[in-house]
């Protein structure tokens, strides 16, 4: 059986800060995926960058509603 | 031809329209117009359709020697859902007006987008009356594209799903940033590879004749303007006449191939007008080469053939529509994500768990 050393005061104290870390951390992580998926997608249906456009030219063409020209 | 039509047998459309007549109570005449394959079996961008209008007596007999009038409007613009080809979209998609001399005409055209096509249609018949119809013509999606979308769609809630549990349970969604700066680096060039550049409204452009002469006919076949645009009609005018100057009388058939796939995407047979000449408007809707092949036959049989070139312009979509089907594309992310971080929820929890009882 295990004691536990630390004060209630404490561990409170530590429990706060973790979750507030955590949910931040939550944000930008949730954040990141989005904003990286948006940008794939992007870079995949919709950049005029030619070398990307042609080489996606037929899956363009192939998703309903993705814009070709 | 014939024979696709009446193995096909099927009736796809039917524009009534009856003659502005008020003396006569009965319709004198009206406008059926046909496809072949059935609507159903159409597939939009790819299938060469046969569409066949007739003029009509009242019991059901061609009425030769009717003059026709007929503009193909585009699918409208749908408010979210783009096709491939939004600037295909609430445009004109042929228009041409030729004498019927056996009461009916012929022509193969690529509908290029799913959706509702109107054929304008307004006839003049030999006795002077008018008659006007708008029959339609409804398309469905290819269905292939409907299954890919769905894919990706699912693929894209799964991403979402994994990232939700992942941040969930470890708060760390790996590769994601080094992904970022690649997409990035990606989005960054500009420029459009598809056919000739252009963004914005489209160029006006001088009209390229092309000359020929044989057999003691000279053709003379324009293509206004030059170079075709996604969106906007080209006109093509063919003239015959002797070498003389003198209108001859034959018939013409148009082809516009696309190069790339060395396809026809209109193919057309006219009558020579009284002055030698036949014309028709078509929209080219592929941002790539094209080029319009000629075959003149005259009455007393003598044939010239020729080619016009015509390189197609096309258009990036406009921002706003990219931008709308980015967002649909992004709704099964966020689901997903939300979904799957839900779901991680207990795992996350029993981790926690499994963490104090062994510090
Ligand atoms: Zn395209």
């Amino acid at each position: 059986m295990s004691r536990v050393t630390t004060t209630p005061n404490a561990v409170s104290r530590h429990a706060a800060g973790t979750l507030a870390w955590a949910q931040a951390s939550v944000t930008f992580q949730v954040a990141l995926v989005l904003v990286t998926a948006a940008l794939v997608l992007w870079a995949l249906f919709f950049s005029n960058y030619p070398l990307v456009h042609d080489t996606f030219h037929e899956l363009r063409h192939s998703l309903y509603f993705v814009p070709c020209h | 031809m014939r024979r696709m039509l009446t193995a096909c047998a099927v009736l796809i459309l039917l524009g009534m329209a009856t003659a502005r007549s008020q003396a006569q109570a009965e319709p004198a005449a009206r406008v059926v117009i046909e496809t072949a394959p059935a609507a159903g079996a159409i597939v939009p961008d790819e299938t060469l359709v046969t569409t066949r209008l007739r003029v009509l007596d009242a019991a059901g007999i061609p009425i030769p020697g009717a003059r026709v009038a007929l503009h193909v409007d585009t699918p409208p613009r749908a408010k979210v859902i783009t096709t491939d080809f939004p600037f295909v979209e609430d445009t004109t998609l042929l228009e041409l007006e030729t004498v019927l001399p056996e009461g009916e005409l012929s022509f193969q055209a690529v509908y290029p987008i799913r959706g509702t096509y109107t054929f304008r249609t307004r006839v003049v018949l030999p006795d002077g009356q008018t008659l006007e119809a708008s029959p339609v013509l409804s398309l469905r999606e290819n269905p292939d594209e409907v299954r890919n979308i769905l894919v990706l769609l699912g693929l894209l809630f799964a991403f979402g799903l994994f990232s939700g549990f992942v941040i969930r349970l470890t708060g760390r969604p790996g590769a994601a940033a080094a992904a970022a700066i690649v997409a990035l680096v990606l989005t960054g060039g500009t420029g459009w590879a598809h056919g000739p550049s252009g963004e914005g409204a489209p160029s006006q452009n001088e009209p390229v004749t092309v000359v020929r002469e044989a057999d003691g006919v000279r053709v003379t076949a324009t293509a206004s303007p030059d170079s075709a645009a996604v969106g906007r009609l080209t006109t093509v005018t063919v003239r015959a006449t002797t070498a003389a100057g003198r209108p001859v009388a034959g018939n013409v058939s148009l082809d516009a191939i696309h190069l790339e796939d060395n396809v026809p995407i209109y193919s057309f047979d006219l009558p020579l007008e009284a002055n030698g000449t036949a014309r028709v408007a078509l929209q080219l809707f592929d941002g790539t080469e094209h080029e319009l092949r000629f075959a003149l036959r005259t009455d007393d049989g003598r044939a010239v053939n020729l080619e016009v070139p015509l390189p197609v312009e096309g258009f990036a979509p406009p921002l706003s529509v990219k931008l709308r089907s980015l967002a649909l594309l992004m709704v099964p992310v966020v689901v997903g994500l939300a979904v799957g971080f839900r779901a991680g929820r207990p795992f996350a929890a029993r981790r926690r768990l499994s963490a104090v009882s062994v510090g």
